[in-house]
């Protein structure tokens, strides 16, 4: 980071000091995105931009304000400072309001290994040359795959800082490629759409792009056909992404706000059993080489590696400085934050262990059961647990996958889920920050006809 | 939190959402300067000049473009959050930059600034001409600003009105809600409002700027009876001023939140299966939202990518269904005064009792597509890091004829879904879902008992297929949904009447 850049952010804090705030701090965040998609062999867009923001957050007697701008001239960092001292002073007055203590900046470790100069000087002629390999590719592989509704590749290099009014100033650099392909397979009167796609740090780690647009065919393929199912309640299999999205839930639920606001189904779980020992979950921010490895959070406090589900068992709730001062606990670390939004609790990479079943044998001994494949909606509540999501698959038969379904629900409640999950597949699956392998629920009940 | 937005969704590029480490991030873009009366121009607040404008298409117009445009916006926010009884943080934010498109053809160049001097301003110009990949020209023609004829009538402006009176709005709800009822343990509220400037010029000799205000006051609430926990949601807002608030009061919202809430205490598992299924006017309309309107959207139907893809004329709904999409209903929140390439708002007759009438379209698509095909006042983007694509505004399906009373009555075993949640849809297939908040049981043409953890599910032309009665009391939402495509957010609105459907498929545990 310029020096010079870094001084400028810090005269936000000082004036709002001289103003009369206890405490402040500034996230600064300069981006560069390329994007670059194809269509019949030829550029279809190119969206390009350079961009950067501020956000400062002001605490005034204990009170919250927080305002940000992508207006960075002298004059736009003094409006925004009196804005936010300003709009301060109408927020409650709450102790919990502040600063980490600076004795946690103390633990940061090395920062996790996250931009590549290979990533930082694609140019547009291999993100072009890509997307038109992962169109042809996917044309190529089967006469019903009529169409690419979109194939695309980027990169994004990004630079943050966090300056506080205790003294931090710090700072890294990421940088991530990403390629993607979405087609539609068409048979008789049916279309499925699907897609698949791959994010990397570092340029080597990327997976083949004619592979990614293969992956996106197979998945439309096996859904060409796809009927509603019989009503019942049935094993049920997860693919890795469903994996990932229940993860994501769980993530939701052991937010320290809804745990202060009781509004979580495991909220009094710490060191209980809330799934089946073969469920190991961990957040760690320290990894090379992952997309959501970062040296410090929103708040400035140090990312580490913690167990979240350890065998089965509760470990932790994640909590921010004001969270964790509110439950007399330790901040975990995660607090996501974009120049134009507060902090708030997150993850960094989330991920559920590889179990010991082979993911192929996670179908063995299955007489009627269902495959997931694609799932709809945002009908996880993590308040109660409830869960219904619209859903698609494939059928399971004797031990094998037989025909697809779709406009289907699976629902159950998610503390029964996690402690239904009878096998875990050994094919941890990576997508951004989140990994997962497939699993297996005893039953479920799935609605169709 | 779950708080805040009902977002409807379509499946594809979920992926790319939620990874942004910097810059390409979004930011509510909200309100801003109050100098802007009809006839006066923003040039001034943003310091753009025409003649910089006129250079940036010029350049946008080198390397052989055919169609220029450039964006700029200001928009200046305010959010205020209660939490835990008291006000837990305020904020606000200033989104401006300009965005420049080129088109060649088939091909987008698009590129973004937030910084304002001259020398970015004609980088990012350059930029998005890099497209075209040739040599070219564009001789300027005298431009003609223009502001957009303002759609709603407001009387106090929200970004002017003082913090002070958002926070007793929300400390008001606080108090209406956890009085409502005991069992009321948690209550948040949100206020946000957004003042936006906006400016489009284009090759075409376009050059129209406009003022909007954004606003919406809305309740996330828990009731707990010890053993079950509860969710409410209600809100309500538009391109509004404060006044709205008078007769749509905090009260009142707080204890629509709180009635929903407590009404699926210890409620009992919904059936799960195909059923008859009666929605509740207004909100539901979500369905239409899902069920059809993504899959009207031009850019899918030019990819041949949904399933209404070259079905115009062609019988794919119930002929008691007419759906329509409408822009200019004032004071709506998926109303504007301008789409964001400066194209006028539209009321547009989607289907026609039962028959496919006609896609959304922005400039691009309808340019490609042909024929004639011409833009609806459909392209809207987020803000300016963002190229437009077609998009909603209001979408709602036209009263029949049955009551209210006649719908529910005609029902001997059903389900009543009362207040929803978001829902999603697959364009390919035509798969969508939508979250039932609220659910009851029908018995006998009577509502009896409330059920819990209903999901809708179904294909959009099957379940238009299966409307067997529409009642005259069609109304829109009370301007709370947000819809978001390929990562983009914007504001909408859904209506519909009270509608019986046939052989829906509910998700619930009860198999």
């Amino acid at each position: 980071m310029d020096k010079k850049e870094l001084d400028r952010i810090g005269r936000l804090i000082d004036r709002v000091k001289r103003a009369g705030a206890g405490q402040a701090d500034a996230f600064y965040e300069w981006g560069r995105n390329t994007e670059i998609t194809a269509r019949n062999g030829e550029v279809e867009n190119l969206t390009q931009a350079v961009s950067n923001g501020v956000g400062l957050r002001v605490f005034y007697e204990n009170r919250l304000g927080f305002g940000y701008t992508s207006d960075l001239s002298d004059k736009g960092l003094q409006d925004l400072a009196d804005r936010v001292f300003a709009i301060a002073k109408e927020t409650a007055v709450d102790e919990n309001n502040g600063l980490p203590d600076i004795s946690l900046w103390r633990e940061r470790g090395k920062t996790p290994d996250v931009f590549d100069s290979q990533v930082e000087s694609l140019g547009n002629d291999w993100m072009l040359n890509t997307s038109i390999e992962m169109e042809k590719a996917a044309l190529a592989y089967d006469k019903r795959i009529k169409t690419c509704e979109e194939v695309g590749a980027g990169n994004n290099i990004a630079r943050v800082a966090l300056l506080n009014s205790d003294g931090l100033i710090d700072h890294y650099q990421k940088s991530y490629v990403w390629i993607y392909a979405v087609v539609v397979a068409e048979q008789d009167d049916d279309k499925q759409s699907n897609w698949k796609v791959d994010y990397a740090t570092h340029f080597a780690d990327l997976r083949d792009p004619s592979w990614i647009a293969q992956q996106a065919c197979q998945k439309a393929l096996r859904m060409l056909g796809a009927q509603k199912t019989e009503t019942a309640a049935m094993p049920v299999v997860f693919e890795s992404d469903m994996t990932k999205a229940l993860l994501s839930n769980i993530l939701e639920a052991i937010n320290g706000d809804l745990i202060y606001k009781k509004s979580s189904f495991l909220l009094d779980k710490l060191g209980t059993q809330v799934a089946s020992p073969l469920v190991t979950i961990v957040d760690d921010g320290t990894l090379d080489r992952r997309i959501s490895s970062k040296p410090f959070d929103g708040e400035g406090l140090p990312t580490k590696r913690q167990p979240v589900i350890d065998r089965g068992i509760l470990k932790r709730y994640m909590y921010d400085n004001y969270t964790a001062k509110k439950a007399s606990a330790k901040p975990t670390g995660t607090a996501g934050r974009s120049y134009n939004s507060l902090p708030s609790i997150g993850s960094t990479n989330f991920y559920m262990e590889a179990g010991k079943t082979a993911a192929a044998d996670l179908l063995k001994g299955i007489d009627k059961g269902l495959l997931v494949t694609s799932m709809m909606g945002s009908g996880a509540n993590v308040v109660n647990g409830e869960y219904s999501r619209g859903a698609g698959g494939i059928l399971i038969e004797n031990g094998e996958l037989t025909k697809p379904v779709q406009s289907i629900t699976v629902s159950g409640n998610m503390l029964d889920m996690l402690a239904d999950i009878d096998a875990v597949g050994d094919d941890l699956d990576w997508r951004g920050g989140s990994g997962a392998p497939s699993i297996r629920f005893g039953k479920l009940t799935v609605s169709g006809k | 939190m779950p708080h805040s937005d009902v977002t409807m969704s379509i499946t594809r590029r979920e992926f790319l959402q939620g990874l942004a480490v910097a810059g390409t991030i979004a930011g509510v873009g909200l309100g801003s300067p109050k100098m802007l009366s009809a006839g006066a121009s923003g040039l001034g607040h943003l310091q753009i000049d025409r003649d910089l404008i006129e250079k940036a298409l010029v350049k946008a117009m080198a390397r052989g473009g055919e169609f220029a445009e450039f964006f700029a916006e200001d928009s200046l926010g305010t959010n205020v959050q209660l939490d835990e009884k008291k006000i837990r943080s305020a904020s606000v934010g200033v989104t401006r930059g300009v965005g420049v498109r080129v088109i060649k053809g088939i091909k987008v160049g698009y590129a973004y600034s937030d910084d304002l001097s001259p020398e970015a301003i004609l980088r990012t110009a350059d930029t998005a001409a890099m497209i075209a990949g040739g040599g070219g020209s564009w001789t300027p023609q005298p431009l003609d600003p223009r502001m957009a004829a303002p759609l709603s009538p407001v009387k106090i402006n929200l970004v002017d009105v003082p913090v002070k009176k958002k926070v007793d709005m929300l400390l008001a709800c606080d108090e209406k809600a956890r009085s409502f009822d005991e069992r009321i343990v948690q209550v948040m509220g949100r206020f946000v409002d957004v003042g936006s400037y906006r400016l489009v010029a284009n090759t075409e000799g376009l050059f129209l700027e406009d003022y909007d205000v954004l606003a919406r006051l809305s309740v996330y609430l828990i009731a707990s009876n010890g053993t079950d926990r509860r969710t409410g949601f209600f809100g309500g807002g538009g391109h509004i001023g404060l006044e709205h608030y008078i007769d749509f009061t905090p009260e009142l919202i707080a204890e629509t939140a709180a009635k929903s809430a407590v009404a699926t205490l210890g409620a009992v598992d919904a059936p799960a299966g195909e059923q008859t299924v009666v929605l509740a006017n207004g909100w539901s309309g979500i369905l239409l939202h899902e069920a059809i309107g993504h899959g009207l959207e031009a850019d899918f139907n030019r990819k041949g990518a949904s399933l209404y893809s070259g079905k115009i004329g062609q019988k794919v709904a119930s002929e008691l269904c007419t759906v329509i999409d409408d822009a200019t209903l004032p004071n709506r929140r998926g109303s504007f005064n301008m789409d964001d390439e400066g194209g006028m708002p539209q009321r547009k007759v989607l289907i026609e009792n039962g028959i496919l009438r006609g896609y959304l379209f922005d400039k691009l698509n309808a340019k490609i597509m042909g024929g004639d095909f011409k833009s609806t006042g459909s392209g809207r983007r987020e803000n300016f890091r963002n190229y437009p694509m077609p998009r909603m505004s209001n979408t709602f399906l036209a009263p029949g004829k049955s009551t209210k009373e006649e719908v529910i009555q005609s029902v001997k075993k059903g389900l009543y879904a009362k207040m929803f949640g978001g829902g999603q849809v697959d364009i390919a297939n035509g798969n969508f879902v939508f979250e039932v908040a609220e659910a009851y049981l029908i018995e006998n043409g009577e509502i009896t008992r409330p059920v819990k953890n209903a999901m809708l599910t179904g294909v959009g032309p099957v379940v238009l297929q299966n409307v067997s009665m529409v009642a005259d009391d069609a109304e829109l939402d009370p301007g709370i949904g947000t819809c978001g495509k390929n990562g983009q957010s914007v504001p909408v609105g859904v209506g519909l009447p009270h509608l019986r459907i046939e052989n829906m498929t509910v998700g619930g545990t009860q198999a």
